[in-house]
């Protein structure tokens, strides 16, 4: 059958070690999305909406709403923001045993402030966006560490300019053909074996983030609005 | 540009995503031209994707809709749509979404930058002067199509979208309808979704065609709407609202909203008339009336005449044979599909327009409680078959007959019928897979015998299916051929439609224990028509097979609120209920709801052996041991060899006191199922008080060894076994 999903693997080990780490795993997928729904939700400065972030993952490992999670009721990303909505309730509560401490840091906290919402976002979209952004963007990036280490940097420097670049409607596979001195052929078959990486990095990823196909479905389906 | 390791900037995600849009399009084989660059997916129904998209040719924004892969159009439908859209793409009008281009799934248009007005409604409701303008420019539109001799046949508030000034203009010309009448149909012949802003004529076709008046219901469908905010004809299934689209006037607008003029509710009451050729002759005439309302002139519309408003109370009382003209919706588009197709035997044909309409009209029945009513109408059905037969002995009236007897729940007929049809033309492969439906039935109710869920309950889980068919190799024959026959290639049938195709499919993954494809496969044919009840039905059963029994009487009750005449449904909701109800072991929920839907259950399907034996062990349960036993009875005759309704025979036997029938019961049991390790127990006890030291020794022995460790009679057994050595 399939590989084991980082949910199935938690499910499977409550309370051992190799639960906590895909647990931290799964929490680091899901920490840009959270510190960004958290800051916009109750206007936080960066410092307390990060504290507010690790109480949330603290709350989630510790408590029982990932005992409670269902499957087969829907998928993990919107559980995740009924969490979060129920978590306004208890963030004082969490915040406190936070302080109160002798817990490590789950996931080292990087560049998030550069991130900062705007203070009239919704934060249920900044946290899809978010989301978006982690599965697609890492996804990119191992594509372009994969092409670079197989010697096909040109490859994927096509796709950067047709596809990454944005911005440019009127650029066409003929035009980038013409200002690179590429083939229009080969730059339709380049683009496409990248693309197609892209789309396989991003099905893997998201095949590890649920629990069976049709959430795989439904969160693909997502990525694209 | 981003450096290797930084996180890209969120620009070139949306280019990321919009390069794998345009990706999926090619790995789909989306003939779409170079000139067009895919955006973002703008909008998402159910029979198209919409992207905005660059027309770099002349360069300026588009937006593109692509439809859904498994309903692109071939040959001759092919051709129409074409036909309609080049009618369309000639179509220029400020109220209308121009349409630039178009290929076999794909359609170019106009990009409309605002909201539809359904959208717009949903936000806050019009001021009655807005709706009218609206309106009047909407029909103005419609016009345009109608003076190039396109009509519309869908027009909904979802169609007509708001430009970012509020310029309505109406969209999908030529396609909403096309692939409607493609996908349209459900089991027995229903429209999907609620037809809130169809015309009678085009539930009816005995009315008259559907021409540009039936556009006219359709605004002043929508124009009533806007004005009370209810559609004319409420209703919460289709069922419901077919019924009152065809019988029932709407209520006037002015008893809803006061502040409505009386010339207004005159001008939306005349193009709501149920007689075409009594309303507008088209959206034009429309536009002019409402136009001379806005500067106050006299309108040309007239309210009915007192004489007028006594003839329709009259009709409406007489009712029209509201269900007869729900049937004849199955016809509508029976029709249209079959006739090029089956221009040499129009007998049969005829046929089977007799057959469908009297399936939908006993749905209808069924869902009302007119039990009576339903059954008499399906046996006209049968008798009509069996007379065709007499003079010509054709397959396919073997075939209607098939379907009528088992939507009579006379499986056994059915399949009797189903059997000659095969036998008489190998080939008619709508034979087969309706009999795969029948054996599907079977082998569940097979299974039902042999699986003792009382076992699996105190057990750490189910005893697999695949252990249990190599006990009882004739269950694992009867799912075989059930696969076999749902397999059958349906797809160029005239009689099976494509939703009943898929559900096959799905059903094919049930019995294969592919329960995710099989539960995405009914979900995705609930998400294009969420009132295709076999799907919910079987949703219900996938969750008693996974043992969620709050699911199944989730999809049950969902069911039985689309059609409250599913025995089925009754049934598996009670069977969920007593489930749980046994396994809380407090067995504190309420009896007589279950009580309840077995009793419609049984009303329903008193060929099925299973609401009584479930019925049976309710009634254990509550000490009616007489009562029990009848049902019992009845369970066991109506199935062949079912160990478990003997098993609980065997114990209302017990309860009564009545010790040599329950040993009886309890040995068919276990000559039906020998692993069925609690019969053997309750043999031994019983047993061991008649006095029968030996054969309780032999029983409480067979028993240990048949159970699973964690049994809950092990301890019993074991303590018999000490107390009769004992002895």
């Amino acid at each position: 059958m399939f590989p084991e999903t980082t949910w199935s693997l938690i499910t499977r080990l409550r309370k051992t070690a190799e639960h906590r780490s895909a647990l931290t795993d799964l929490c680091c997928r899901y920490w840009r999305p959270v510190y960004l729904y958290v800051r916009s939700a109750w206007a936080k400065s960066d410092a307390d909406a990060s504290d507010l972030t690790q109480a949330f993952f603290l709350w989630l490992l510790e408590g029982e709403p990932l005992k409670r999670y269902a499957p087969e009721r829907g998928g993990f990303r919107p559980y995740l923001k009924v969490l979060l909505r129920r978590f306004v309730g208890h963030q004082e509560v969490a915040l406190k045993r936070l302080k109160r401490g002798g817990q490590a840091r789950i996931v080292p906290i990087d560049d998030v402030a550069a991130v900062a919402p705007a203070r009239d976002a919704d934060p249920e979209a900044l946290f899809d966006r978010a989301w978006v952004q982690e599965v697609v963007g890492q996804a990119v990036e191992r594509v372009r560490r994969h092409f670079t280490n197989d010697g096909r940097a040109d490859a994927f420097a096509l796709y950067e300019r047709y596809d990454l670049a944005g911005g440019d409607d009127g650029m066409t596979y003929a035009s980038l053909a013409e200002s690179t001195g590429v083939p229009v052929a080969r730059v339709k078959h380049e683009l496409s074996v990248v693309r197609e990486a892209v789309r396989r990095e991003i099905r893997s990823d998201l095949r590890q983030l649920t629990t069976d196909d049709r959430e795989l479905e439904e969160e693909w389906r997502a990525l694209f609005g | 540009m981003p450096s290797s390791g930084d996180r890209p900037p969120h620009d070139s995600v949306v280019g990321a995503l919009r390069g794998l849009a345009e990706h999926e399009r090619q790995r789909r084989d989306v003939d779409l031209p170079e000139r067009y660059r895919l955006g973002e997916v703008i909008g998402r129904g159910g029979m198209a994707i919409v992207h905005a998209a660059h027309d770099t040719q002349l360069d300026r924004g588009v937006a593109i809709k692509i439809m859904r892969d498994d309903l692109s159009l071939e040959g001759a439908d092919e051709a129409r749509f074409r036909r309609e859209v080049e009618a369309t793409a000639r179509l220029r009008h400020a109220n209308v979404v121009t349409v630039f281009d178009a290929g076999p799934d794909w359609l170019v248009m106009e990009r409309v930058h605002g909201e539809s007005l359904q959208e717009r409604m949903q936000r806050e409701p019009l001021a009655i002067a807005d709706a009218a303008v609206l309106i009047e420019h909407v029909a103005r539109g419609v016009q345009a199509a109608h003076d190039a001799g396109i009509v519309h046949r869908d027009l909904k508030p979802s169609n007509i979208l708001l430009d970012a000034d509020g310029t309505p203009k109406v969209a999908d010309f030529g396609v909403a309808h096309l692939v409607g009448d493609v996908t349209a149909l459900t089991q027995s012949g229903m429209v999907i979704g609620t037809p809130r802003y169809m015309a009678p004529e085009q539930i009816d076709t005995r009315r008259c065609s559907i021409g540009p008046a039936t556009d006219v219901y359709a605004l002043g469908a929508i124009l009533y709407e806007l004005l009370t905010e209810q559609t004319p004809h409420p209703g919460d299934t289709p069922l419901a609202v077919f019924d009152r689209i065809v019988r029932e006037e709407p209520r006037p607008p002015k008893s809803l909203n006061d502040r409505i003029a009386t010339d207004l509710q005159t001008i939306v009451l005349a193009a709501l008339e149920k007689d075409a050729a009594r309303r507008y002759d088209d959206a034009g005439a429309l536009a002019d009336d409402l136009a001379r309302f806005r500067v106050g002139e006299a309108i040309v519309a007239k309210p009915p005449t007192p004489v007028e408003r006594l003839r329709r109370t009259v009709r409406k009382r007489k009712g029209v044979v509201a269900a007869t003209a729900l049937g004849v919706v199955a016809l509508t588009i029976a029709l249209a599909v079959l006739l090029p197709k089956l221009g040499e035997s129009r007998r049969t044909l005829g046929l089977w327009r007799e057959v469908t309409t009297l399936m939908t009209q006993a749905e209808l029945d069924e869902h009302r409680g007119a039990l009576e009513r339903a059954r008499a109408g399906l046996d006209r059905g049968i008798a009509q078959c069996r007379a065709f037969l007499a003079e010509d002995d054709v397959a396919d009236a073997h075939y209607f007959l098939g379907r009528l007897l088992r939507a009579r729940g006379d499986d056994a007929e059915a399949l009797a019928a189903l059997d000659r049809a095969v036998e008489r033309d190998a080939t008619l492969a709508e034979a087969r897979h309706e009999r795969g439906f029948l054996l599907l039935a079977r082998y569940e109710r097979s299974l039902e015998a042999v699986l003792d869920r009382g076992h699996a309950r105190r057990s750490a889980g189910a005893t697999p299916p695949d252990v249990l068919e190599r006990r009882h190799p004739a269950v694992r024959v009867l799912r075989r051929r059930a696969i076999a026959d749902l397999s059958a290639d349906v797809r160029d049938s005239n009689y099976v439609r494509e939703i009943e195709r898929r559900f096959a499919a799905a059903e094919v993954d049930r019995l294969q224990w592919r329960w995710e494809n099989a539960e995405r496969t009914h979900r995705a044919i609930l998400d294009d028509d969420p009132h295709y009840t076999p799907s919910l039905v079987a949703l219900a059963k996938l969750s008693i097979d996974r043992h969620d029994w709050a699911g199944a009487i989730g999809h049950a009750s969902a069911a039985l609120e689309q059609n409250a005449g599913l025995g089925e449904a009754y049934l598996i909701r009670a069977r969920a209920a007593l489930e749980s109800r046994l396994r809380s072991r407090t067995g504190s929920i309420d009896p007589d709801p279950i009580r309840d839907d077995l009793d419609r259950a049984i009303e329903r399907l008193p060929h099925n052996a299973l609401a009584y034996r479930e019925r049976g062990r309710l009634r254990i349960s509550v000490a009616d041991l007489d009562g029990a036993i009848a049902d019992l009875t009845n369970a066991i005759e109506r199935a062949d060899g079912d160990a478990i309704a003997f098993n609980a025979r065997g114990r209302a036997h017990v309860e009564a006191n009545r010790p040599v029938d329950a040993v009886a019961d309890f040995t068919e049991a276990v000559h039906i199922s020998p692993e069925f390790g609690q019969a053997w127990a309750q043999r031994a006890l019983v047993r061991a008080t008649q006095g029968d030291t030996r054969g309780a020794v032999a029983d409480a022995r067979q028993a240990l060894e048949v159970s699973p460790p964690e049994a809950g009679w092990n301890r019993q057994m074991r303590t018999l076994l000490a107390m009769l050595h004992a002895r």
